[in-house]
């Protein structure tokens, strides 16, 4: 083609899609809609762009291995779109281990992908998993807390699109907290969630509902009464919003750009948990040149209740460990009674990371690391006093600071960091010296 | 190697100084209590009695023992360490349960069982055991494998607490409970033999008790919780007399034939738990 071909007017005769066994023609329609809405006489490069735009949203409804353009021109000012398309097997299982820093896990996955050709997915997952409360590269006796989860999931496009997304799920998780807390909790329940991307500003919003019967048991005779009272049922009937906008160059070892995330649950639509609860979590990563980079965070969060009840321990925020606060264990910054992390209502932490590039490595995605964390949670006595809470939270924080490496690999982030505390209160539990973490998310 | 050491030493002073400042901890826990605290199932109406039965009978253990504590009243058994109530909060934070509770309390007030004979000892082990077998499993019967009492008289004593929809599924969840461990004392479950068991039982309670105040004497024992906590709940839950279509217990019936343990367990009553006028 030379270059003035692109703005030949054309008109689209017709749509084909070669290639299709089990999707529907309603969904194929709804996507073939806006190229059969264009007037006659449009340029061709225009209907080429939109062809090309139509191929990618049928890709990304996840039901087609690969999706082609043809353009064919069997007669001048006529365009027949092609869509060559090889439809994904509708069985998808997988099975698999994961290693975190403290945890091991194994699951089961089944997906059946375009179960009824609109584009459904149903998808069920089985995990069971173990915890430790010492790495599993210390060669130390260790203590350990199991956990297993099973998840059914049906999700939906909405009117075909695949930036709307209906999800409805049930789901059953039974975990372990005896490494911290002295109980186990059963979490049994439905949810209903709509997700989407809006095209103003690329964020990703979530909207669910999620009725959970949740029971906290297995309390040993040393539990303290904190916990104790939040034993047994309750129902939590809420509907929360999350808001994610990421606009990081990289999600695991970013350099420059930022990400916001914030969370609003509301409970209280029946059931006997009634509470706002809202985190908000901010990053912003800039480059500094030659390799470096400066990243800082900041997050903060607030439980409120309703009614004559405190919150209750499942509900409360947790914080410390080597993806939150360095130099602190896993959920070791905080409110305790006795042994027992009871958690905290308010809490606030922020960060801020030098990553430099290392002699003879600065292709290869690993990074040198200096950090200084802070961090501070507060739980709200019997007259739930806000500004008393307030200046108890931002009167001190738990810091620490250190240095290591940031290893990013393709599925996660690796951080190894020598860390030194540098003020705790006496109920904090410290991590000085050597410490890994393992994950998807760092603050 | 001497140069390593001393680098090894130096570092270990330095990091030994960290952290630099420790503070107080941000909140601070409720003290424990400077009495011991019995949580039992809920309370009866306008009474002081637990509704469920091995709840009374510890809050008569601790009664007559003069235990001190005091009673409150709790409608989760998962708050005790055994996963059934009652349970004992100690002045040192430890949560008692079960059998834990009993030998708590003989070992704070140790004349409660010193008052008796090596003999009486043997024999009130024997009652015990006699009440939370057969008296157990009698009452079991009448309240929830029967459908209508089940209906009229245990659901609703499980039901207040919890929302909706668990205000239905936790009160099913205990009948299912209770059937299944009827079902692993007894291969089959049938009435006439109950009923005989129950006959047999209390007649040898009425035949121990005789006159006396108390199974052993002037005292109360651990029997006589026991055996109060099964009359008790069993004269009060079930109070229609029957044949009209209500709550009806057959167990009540065998115990209306002994008059002196009608009037044992109004004693005991109006001794231990009756509004002080």
């Amino acid at each position: 083609m030379e270059a003035g071909d692109f703005s030949i007017p054309v008109t689209v005769s017709s749509v084909k899609f070669e290639g299709i066994v089990h999707t529907s023609e309603s969904l194929l329609s709804r996507h073939s809609l806006d190229l059969f809405n264009l007037e006659p006489g449009t340029p061709f490069g225009h209907v080429a762009q939109l062809s090309h735009d139509v191929a990618a949203r049928l890709h990304r409804l996840g039901i087609f291995k690969h999706v082609d353009v043809v353009l064919d021109s069997s007669e001048k000012g006529l365009v027949s779109v092609v869509f060559n398309v090889k439809e994904v097997s509708r069985l998808f299982a997988k099975t698999g281990t994961e290693v975190g820093n403290n945890e091991g896990s194994m699951f089961t996955s089944l997906k059946i992908r375009n179960a009824l050709g609109n584009a459904e997915t149903l998808e069920a997952n089985v995990s069971y998993g173990v915890e430790t409360n010492t790495p599993i590269y210390e060669n130390s006796a260790f203590k350990s807390q199991l956990g297993n989860s099973f998840n059914v999931a049906l999700s939906k496009p909405i009117d075909a699109d695949p930036d709307k997304l209906f999800v409805l799920s049930a789901f059953k998780h039974n975990k372990s907290m005896n490494l911290y807390s002295s109980y186990s909790q059963q979490d049994s329940g439905l949810s209903a969630k709509y997700k989407t991307i809006d095209h103003v500003v690329g964020a990703l919003h979530e909207l669910t509902y999620e009725a959970c019967w949740r029971r906290l048991f297995d309390l040993g005779s040393a539990a303290s009464m904190t916990v104790r009272k939040d034993a047994g049922h309750s129902l939590k009937s809420a509907v929360s919003y999350l808001g994610t906008l990421d606009r990081r160059d990289d999600d695991l070892l970013p350099s420059r750009g930022y990400y916001l995330k914030g969370l609003l649950e509301g409970a209280g639509l029946g059931g006997d948990v009634r509470h706002v609860k809202t985190d908000v979590e901010g990053q912003v990563h800039f480059p500094l040149g030659f390799g470096f980079s400066i990243a800082s965070s900041l997050r903060s969060g607030l439980l409120w209740t309703f009614g004559p009840n405190q919150s209750r321990v499942n509900d409360r925020f947790l914080l410390g460990g080597p993806s939150s606060v360095r130099g602190f264990l896993h959920n070791g910054v905080g409110p305790k009674d006795g042994s027992d992390v009871v958690g905290g209502d308010m809490f606030t932490s922020a960060g801020i990371s030098l990553f430099t590039p290392l002699p003879f490595l600065s292709n290869y995605p690993i990074k040198g690391h200096l950090f200084a964390n802070a961090g501070n949670m507060v739980k709200f006595d019997n007259d739930r006093d806000l500004s008393a809470a307030s200046k108890k939270l931002f009167g001190a924080f738990s810091t620490a600071v250190g240095l290591g490496l940031a290893v990013r690999f393709s599925i996660l982030r690796l951080e190894i960091n020598y860390c030194l505390p540098i003020s705790v209160t006496s109920t904090d539990s410290v991590k000085p010296g050597l410490q890994f973490g393992v994950g998807l998310h760092f603050s | 190697m001497d140069f390593f050491r001393s680098v090894h030493s130096t570092w270990s002073a330095f990091t030994s100084q960290f952290p630099l400042v420790v503070r107080d901890p941000v909140w601070t826990p409720d003290p424990y209590p400077n009495v011991a605290i019995l949580f039992v199932f809920n309370k009866s109406a306008n009474s002081s009695t637990s509704s469920e039965v091995q709840s009374l009978a510890m809050q008569s253990l601790l009664a007559f023992a003069g235990y001190p504590h005091e009673v409150r009243e709790c409608h989760e058994p998962d708050q005790s360490p055994s996963g059934q109530l009652p349970y004992l909060l100690t002045t040192k934070g430890k949560a008692l349960a079960g059998r834990e509770i009993i030998d708590q309390v003989l070992d704070v007030v140790p004349e409660f069982s010193s008052r008796l004979s090596h003999l009486e000892k043997a024999d009130s082990l024997a009652f015990t055991s006699l009440g939370e077998s057969v008296l157990h499993f009698g009452l079991t019967f009448d309240l929830w494998y029967n459908p209508q009492n089940w209906l009229k008289i245990a659901f609703p004593k499980y039901t207040n607490d919890h929302p909706w929809p668990l205000n239905t599924i936790l009160p099913r969840l205990k009948r299912s409970q209770q059937l299944d461990w009827m079902l692993k004392q007894r291969v089959s479950i049938d009435k006439e033999e109950i009923l005989g068991d129950v006959k047999a039982a209390l007649s040898a309670y009425s035949t121990q008790l005789d006159q006396k105040p108390y199974l052993f004497g002037s005292k109360p024992t651990l029997a006589d919780a026991v055996l109060f906590a099964y009359l008790h709940t069993l004269l009060s839950t079930f109070n229609s007399p029957g044949g009209g279509g209500g709550p009806h217990s057959s167990v009540r019936d065998i115990i209306k034939r002994h008059d002196n343990l009608i009037q044992y367990s109004r004693r005991i009553w109006s001794t231990w738990y009756a509004p002080q006028q």
